[in-house]
């Protein structure tokens, strides 16, 4: 009797894993994952005239993913301006910022406080209500570089509209990874 | 004693290759579940699963003993293992998500966990775009198995009982359910009704790893014929199903966003009110049951129980 009910509990315990496991197949799944990577620059000039660089490694976009990547998008790049010290509240920048010396964005007599927050630099309202703007072959350059992802070099130089000039500029790059 | 903690030993078993089926996801690379959720934005994960709670609530409040039939005082011991899915539909396969704000603010329809590949957004100017996660389960139906003690009768009420604890294993998850439920016989008090009826409540909770957890509860009227060995029952139920979604989010947050990276979800299953139908057979001490659940989704069970 304690036999059989010992078959009778492996056998039903197997009927219902088979029935219930049948209908459904787990595919082998792409994850999409969310990555960034952020180059910041430290600016700190006594007169109106500012640059500054920071290389940064684009290979950082895989940090924590651990299977193969299929594939590597980009879908945002943001400006985030901090002013530090005796940096007049309502500076404006003209200048621009580049990838290995490749133009991706200018600006013309911008506020910094425009880019207070993380912003970006795709927003409509930046090229209509300010004289911003995103250079395409800039882009085109900086995407192409993701076949091999370097380290690049990002830089800053302009003019602002008074001084001290002392604040931290934030880039980032927002990237989508496929993975297994 | 030695021979329940052989049974035991042997149902566990069955319970973790069913839940480890069910709950993890087979990668070649070593991406856990729990470690993907943790870099999916709250937005994206509400829409992407709701699917699967919808399935998991519908799924947890099935399978309740269907028979009706409760001596006013007699020997109810019967243990069971229930399995049961939930049918996925079209409906269930996607979702309309809005993109990220800088590239597109119409909402697009993309894929869900159950789905096939997400949703491609492509930025109207620059050479951006945008992907959504892709499905990760293909299935037709989303299962779920549980094993339950019912006890009784006593002034014409059975009292059942679910309990699952399994440790964590390698990468699955440490699991814990528990349940509860009461059924009285209200046909006890209407003699001249030529069908047993009786009303039943039961609660539950269900927890995975340190990320998920959820609790059921189900209020049921039920209705049942027994022809010698045959039992004929159906039923009216209403219940709800609440889940916690909580986890640190490592992944970048959007422009602008300030908030904190630990994320907490609250989602509801959307199944209310279903009707069941269903069939039971009694062979001496082995039973039998499967019936039909029909309300926002159709979930079917089938069991198998050994007792008195």
């Amino acid at each position: 009797m304690i036999r059989f009910g010992y078959s009778m509990i492996m056998i039903s315990t197997l009927i219902i894993t088979l029935f219930i496991t049948g209908g459904c197949d787990v595919t082998d799944p792409t994850f999409i994952i969310d990555t960034a990577v952020t180059a910041t620059i430290e600016i700190d000039e006594e007169t109106s005239f500012y640059q500054g660089s920071e290389e940064v490694n684009l290979q950082e976009l895989l940090d924590g993913i651990d299977g193969p990547v299929i594939d590597i998008n980009v879908f945002n790049i943001t400006l985030q301006i901090e002013r530090l010290g005796n940096t007049p509240e309502d500076l404006s920048l003209n200048g621009s910022l580049s990838i290995n010396g490749n133009t991706l964005m200018s600006l013309g007599d911008v506020p910094i406080s425009v880019f207070a927050n993380e912003r970006s630099i795709f927003d409509d309202a930046l090229v209509n209500q300010y004289n911003f703007s995103v250079d395409n072959d800039g882009l085109q350059y900086l995407l192409a570089l993701f076949d091999d992802l370097p380290t690049v070099n990002v830089s800053v130089a302009g003019e602002a509209s008074g001084n001290p000039v002392n604040v931290r500029v934030l880039t980032k790059l927002h990237a989508q990874v496929s993975t297994e | 004693m030695k021979s329940f903690y052989r049974m035991w030993s042997i149902m566990r078993v069955g319970i973790v290759i069913v839940l480890f089926t069910v709950l993890t996801l087979p990668s070649s690379g070593q991406n856990t579940f729990e470690e993907t959720i943790e870099k999916i934005t709250s937005d994206n994960v509400r829409g992407y699963i709701q699917p699967m709670l919808d399935g998991f609530g519908a799924n947890i409040n099935s399978g309740f003993p269907g028979s009706a039939r409760i001596k006013k005082m007699g020997l109810t011991f019967k243990l069971q293992f229930v399995g049961m899915g939930t049918l996925i539909g079209d409906a269930e396969k996607s979702y309309m998500a809005t993109p990220p704000e800088h590239i597109a603010q119409e909402p697009v329809q993309t894929a869900t966990v159950f789905g096939g590949d997400g949703a491609v957004v492509e930025h109207p100017v620059y050479p951006l775009n945008y992907k959504f996660q892709n499905g990760l389960i293909d299935a037709s139906i989303m299962p779920f198995a549980i094993p339950q003690l019912t006890i009784g009768d006593v002034f014409g009420t059975q009292m059942t009982i679910r309990y699952v604890p399994i440790p964590e294993i390698d990468d699955f998850p440490k699991v814990n359910l528990f349940g509860i439920g009461v059924r009285h016989s209200i046909s006890q008090y209407l003699p001249l009704v030529p069908v047993d009826l009786a009303a039943g409540v039961f609660y539950q909770t269900f927890s995975i790893g340190d990320h998920l957890d959820s609790k059921a509860t189900a209020l049921t009227a039920q209705v049942s014929k027994t022809f010698l060995v045959l039992t004929l029952y159906g039923g009216l139920q209403y219940e709800t199903t609440d889940v916690n979604l909580s986890y640190t989010y490592t992944g970048p947050l959007p422009p602008g966003d300030q908030s904190d990276r630990n994320v907490s979800i609250d989602l509801k299953g959307e199944n209310k009110f279903r009707a069941t139908a269903g069939v039971s057979l009694a062979l001496g001490i082995l039973h039998l049951h499967t019936d039909i659940s029909v309300g926002k989704v159709t979930v079917i069970s089938a069991g198998l129980g050994f007792g008195i």
